[in-house]
């Protein structure tokens, strides 16, 4: 269905398809959509249940316009996104994102747990706390995040939300006397990896 | 309204340096990590204070090359990069006299800020990159540094958005030369255009990086004698010199163009082909066409060149379609 415009659009290479549900909801018998996704070519019909219509379209990650056909008149949801171009025709915008957002009020792993029963403080560590060894590193938190790969050529993999806020540190092999420190923190939907090179003071 | 939270991947990584850092180790991160710039961390203020990029490093070299420099090579390697922005703005304050404000703020933006306010901020402060930053309480205390916005990023999104619906802006569909976008060679009988800096391959490194300082540019088109495109040399190709002590030696006069690329070809990237160095159009590719391929990621400019020959006939960027969107 993804067909090549003779008109100066570039090759890509083919893009993955996500699924996207339109939906009417006001009524009417006939009910089709066209859009700019094909340059409006076709008119794809809506599947009926009761008052709804609705179809499954799969497209690229993109923005698109398109309109309804409710029995022989263009249509559009005032309720969702809209534009209307320079000869009034007015359509509605669907954005189509190759990720699915993160609702993180939805995941309870982000409620903070209610802290264990004990002694906390704030006083600094004394010489005999660093004469004990240090407690084992727990196995989900020996992937470092400072092993990630650069990442402006598109976006990395999602990190394991275990690793979230916690420092790590590097040594750098080449010179011992800087020091790379690497934190990832979420912020909204999206992770942010940030990796800090700091001098080590004799 | 598109802000600039739109441009953060869904998982990403910045890289920032603290501001204390030897000048000479920074420039050595900056090019390990294949990044041209990196935002500086001052641990004492608890904030973001600037940006190390560049056209630091090529004014750093300037200074060393100009016997007007009084840093000895152990000063070199202990130099700081507070200590660089300092002499910097003092110099900035020499050159242009004791009226002269050059208050180089930090330059920032936040995640909710309006794509346009960014391009325009890029565009208005001449920098290629605007440091997206969040903090949560009011007086901008514990900054988090979320992402690095470019115009590419931002070119990206509105790419994104006409992709599949390029009819509605029909402008898109003109061949550049038919567009006062870009600069262009000038024809016959045409005076006052800003000239296209280019250069030989047997120019020395200190005429290239003074061309890209004064001419204000960020790449040069290195041309053989009929002025046909052989490669290009950016701001940014001057990190390759970080490598080791390369810079403290070698004599930026004597040493060429063509061997300063070299260089950068051995150590950084073995598997960059010429052909991704150099990206290059046609005066007849649609505007549409030239957006799509400065969006990709490392694409700042394309060298307009007459098809077979290769001789170059200008030079299309980045800042270059922003400047023609936003007037």
């Amino acid at each position: 269905m993804w067909q090549n415009e003779s008109h100066g659009i570039v090759n890509h290479p083919p893009e993955q398809g996500i699924p996207v549900m339109i939906t009417w909801n006001y009524g009417g018998n006939n009910v089709a959509v066209e859009g700019s996704w094909d340059n409006w070519t076709s008119r794809k019909a809506l599947q009926r249940a009761g008052k709804d219509h609705s179809i499954l379209i799969v497209l690229p990650s993109g923005i698109y316009h398109y309109r309804f056909i409710v029995d022989g008149e263009q249509r559009y949801i005032p309720e969702l996104p809209y534009v209307a171009d320079e000869m009034g025709h007015v359509c509605n915008l669907l954005d189509v994102n190759d990720y699915v957002p993160e609702n993180p009020e939805g995941v309870s792993e982000f409620e903070a747990p209610a802290s264990p029963e004990s002694s906390y403080g704030q006083a600094f560590p004394a010489e005999e706390d660093f004469a004990k060894e240090p407690m084992a590193v727990p196995s989900q938190l020996h992937l470092t995040v400072l092993g990630m790969e650069n990442s402006d050529i598109g976006s990395s993999s999602k990190p394991q939300h275990v690793v979230l806020n916690h420092v790590f540190i590097e040594k750098n092999l080449a010179s011992k006397s800087v020091v790379a420190l690497g934190l990832t923190h979420r912020f909204q939907s999206k992770y942010v990896t940030v990796v800090l090179y700091k001098p080590l003071k004799r | 309204m598109r802000t600039a939270y739109e441009l953060l991947p869904e998982s990403g990584k910045v890289v920032a340096l603290d501001v204390d850092l030897p000048v000479k180790q920074a420039f050595h991160i900056l090019h390990e990590q294949g990044i041209p710039m990196a935002p500086l961390w001052d641990f004492c203020k608890g904030q973001f204070v600037g940006v190390l990029s560049a056209l630091d490093f090529i004014l750093i070299l300037r200074e060393i090359g100009s016997h007007g420099s009084n840093l000895t090579e152990e000063e070199l390697e202990t130099h700081t990069i507070s200590a660089w922005k300092e002499g910097k703005s003092y110099l900035n304050r020499q050159n242009n006299g004791p009226g002269a404000v050059f208050p180089r703020r930090f330059i920032h933006a936040g995640p909710y800020d309006n794509l346009k306010d960014i391009a325009v901020k890029i565009l208005q402060n001449e920098v290629s990159t605007v440091p997206v930053i969040h903090s949560s309480s009011e007086d901008g205390s514990f900054p988090q540094l979320l992402h690095l916005a470019s115009l590419s990023g931002i070119l990206k999104c509105i790419c994104r958005y006409f992709r599949h619906c390029s009819s509605s802006l029909p402008i898109l569909q003109l061949p550049i030369c038919a567009i006062p976008v870009g600069t262009w060679l000038p024809k016959i009988g045409e005076s006052n255009r800003r000239p296209l800096a280019m250069l030989r391959p047997s120019a020395s490194v200190t005429s290239a990086l003074n061309l890209l300082v004064q001419a204000q540019v960020s790449s040069i088109p290195i041309v053989d004698d009929n002025d046909s495109l052989l490669d290009i040399y950016c701001r940014s190709d001057i990190t390759a010199l970080a490598k080791d002590r390369a810079y403290t030696h070698i004599n930026l006069d004597e040493m060429t163009v063509q061997q300063a690329l070299q260089l950068g070809q051995d150590s950084y990237n073995p598997y960059e082909l010429r052909s991704q160095r150099c990206q290059m159009c046609l005066r007849s590719d649609s505007l549409h066409k030239v957006m799509e391929r400065l969006a990709n990621p490392g694409v700042r400019r394309l060298i307009i060149v007459e098809a077979g020959s290769k001789r170059v006939e200008g030079v299309v960027s980045l800042s270059d379609i922003f400047k023609f969107f936003l007037g």
